[in-house]
């Protein structure tokens, strides 16, 4: 007789492992699913604009409008940035200062000349007196050596005009007015002064070198009309001094 | 050969000459002259930058406005010269607006344009602000910064040639009388 029950367990045994590898096949295709639903939203979100917009551009209407939308939006913003900030052109005159230096070497050979004509009658004076010759050597020397001194002057001005044109330091153009108004080029000491007040209203000194260059140039009444108005805006009794002295006449 | 070489050195004293007499005139404020002269030599020098730049500003400064147009296509190897170029350029392209706004009724509202210290530049800035729609004959503006300085604008119908005309005040005081074309 045949055993049903056994043959009955045994069915069910084959019929549940012949069900295993579909069952394992169908959860993994659903958690799958479930998994890449679950991150797909997220992935979309991250796709950039650029991305979009060639999406956008195959035939979906909706997704049109979206780059409708962003290509507007970036003018508008740019506009506002405009009109807030608006831009400065403001010119360079700056090659002005390499065509006054290219100048220089005529103003180098006047000062050679200069030093060639000092020199000359001293030899003169030696060849008339014939002196001897220990005591001629000295008084040359002597000269020699004050024009050397001037003309390393002359170069150390020129080198802090030089050193001014590239810094505007107002410290370097006072010095430079001052040394001007010394030698008695008062044009020159006006000008460098003039430069110094521009780069800074507040320095004393300047305002009383610009002053006295004007008084040099015969312009009294300019001078006090300046001093009087610096001394409207600041104390200064050297100012005050000067503006007396221009005014009863001790200044000229 | 001793002939080609003094006719070198003649050359390079006058070049040097045109430069530094050119740099003279614009220091003693004689624009229009600097400008002429400049002119008259442009070509020869058109490689000399500086001489350019020169040239170019004591033209702006004469109110030959269109003839920074030239410089401003030269101006380039040096970034002052392109910055100089900028400048210039901007002032060319606000007059002609301005002259195109004035006879044609053309709208500047929506542009916006660099500023320069010119008073080219600020009369462009206070007319682009004016409704457009209301064409006038004359234009009055108040500068922005100083309420005694102000602009009058208009165009002139001068023997068939319209010319714009920019007249700055100081205290009802004409101080300058500009004339484009």
């Amino acid at each position: 007789m045949l055993n049903v029950h056994d043959l009955e367990r045994r069915w069910l045994k084959y019929k549940i492992k012949t069900y295993i590898p579909i069952s394992l096949i169908s959860v993994s295709v659903l958690t799958g699913t479930i998994l890449l639903l679950m991150f797909f939203p997220f992935a979309a979100k991250e796709i950039p604009n650029s991305d979009l917009q060639k999406i956008a551009a195959i035939d979906n209407q909706e997704t049109v409008e979206v780059k409708e939308e962003i290509i507007i939006e970036v003018p508008q913003n740019t506009q506002k940035q405009v009109e807030k900030k608006t831009l400065i052109l403001k010119p360079s005159l700056h090659f002005m200062d390499n065509i006054e230096e290219s100048l220089s070497p005529y103003l180098d050979n006047e000062v050679l000349t200069n030093t060639q004509e000092v020199q000359s009658p001293i030899y003169t004076q030696d060849s008339v007196k014939s002196v001897k010759s220990e005591e001629v050597q000295e008084p040359i020397e002597k000269k020699r050596s004050l024009i050397i001194t001037k003309k390393k002057d002359e170069v150390d001005l020129k080198d802090v005009i030089r050193r001014f044109k590239k810094n505007k330091n107002p410290a370097l153009s006072l010095f430079v007015a001052k040394r001007y108004y010394e030698l008695g080029q008062y044009q020159k000491s006006y000008n460098y002064a003039l430069m110094t007040n521009e780069i800074n209203k507040d320095i004393d000194e300047s305002w009383i070198i610009f002053s006295k260059s004007l008084v040099k140039l015969g312009q009294h009444e300019l001078a006090t009309v300046t001093l009087k108005s610096y001394l409207k805006s600041n104390k200064s009794t050297q100012a005050e001094i000067l503006l007396k002295k221009i005014e009863s006449g001790n200044f000229r | 050969m001793r002939l080609l070489i003094l006719i070198s050195l003649l050359f390079n004293l006058l070049y040097a000459d045109i430069k530094t007499s050119l740099y003279h005139l614009y220091q003693d404020k004689k624009y229009e002259e600097a400008c002429q002269d400049g002119l008259k030599v442009f070509q020869s020098n058109r490689k000399d930058e500086e001489f350019v730049s020169l040239y170019a500003f004591s033209c702006l400064k004469a109110d030959h406005i269109d003839r920074l147009a030239i410089p401003i296509s030269i101006l380039k190897d040096s970034e002052e010269a392109r910055s100089n170029a900028a400048y210039f350029s901007v002032i060319l392209m606000q007059k002609k607006l301005l002259f195109h706004s004035l006879i044609d009724n053309y709208k500047l509202t929506e542009l916006v344009l660099p500023k320069t210290d010119h008073v080219l530049s600020t009369v462009y800035e206070l007319y682009s602000k004016v409704d457009y729609q209301r064409k006038r004959s004359h234009y009055s503006f108040v500068d922005v910064n100083n309420e005694k300085i102000s602009y009058k604008l208009y165009i002139k119908n001068d023997n068939q040639n319209k010319k714009m005309i920019i007249e700055e005040y100081y205290d009802t005081i004409m101080t300058h009388r500009h004339v484009y074309w």
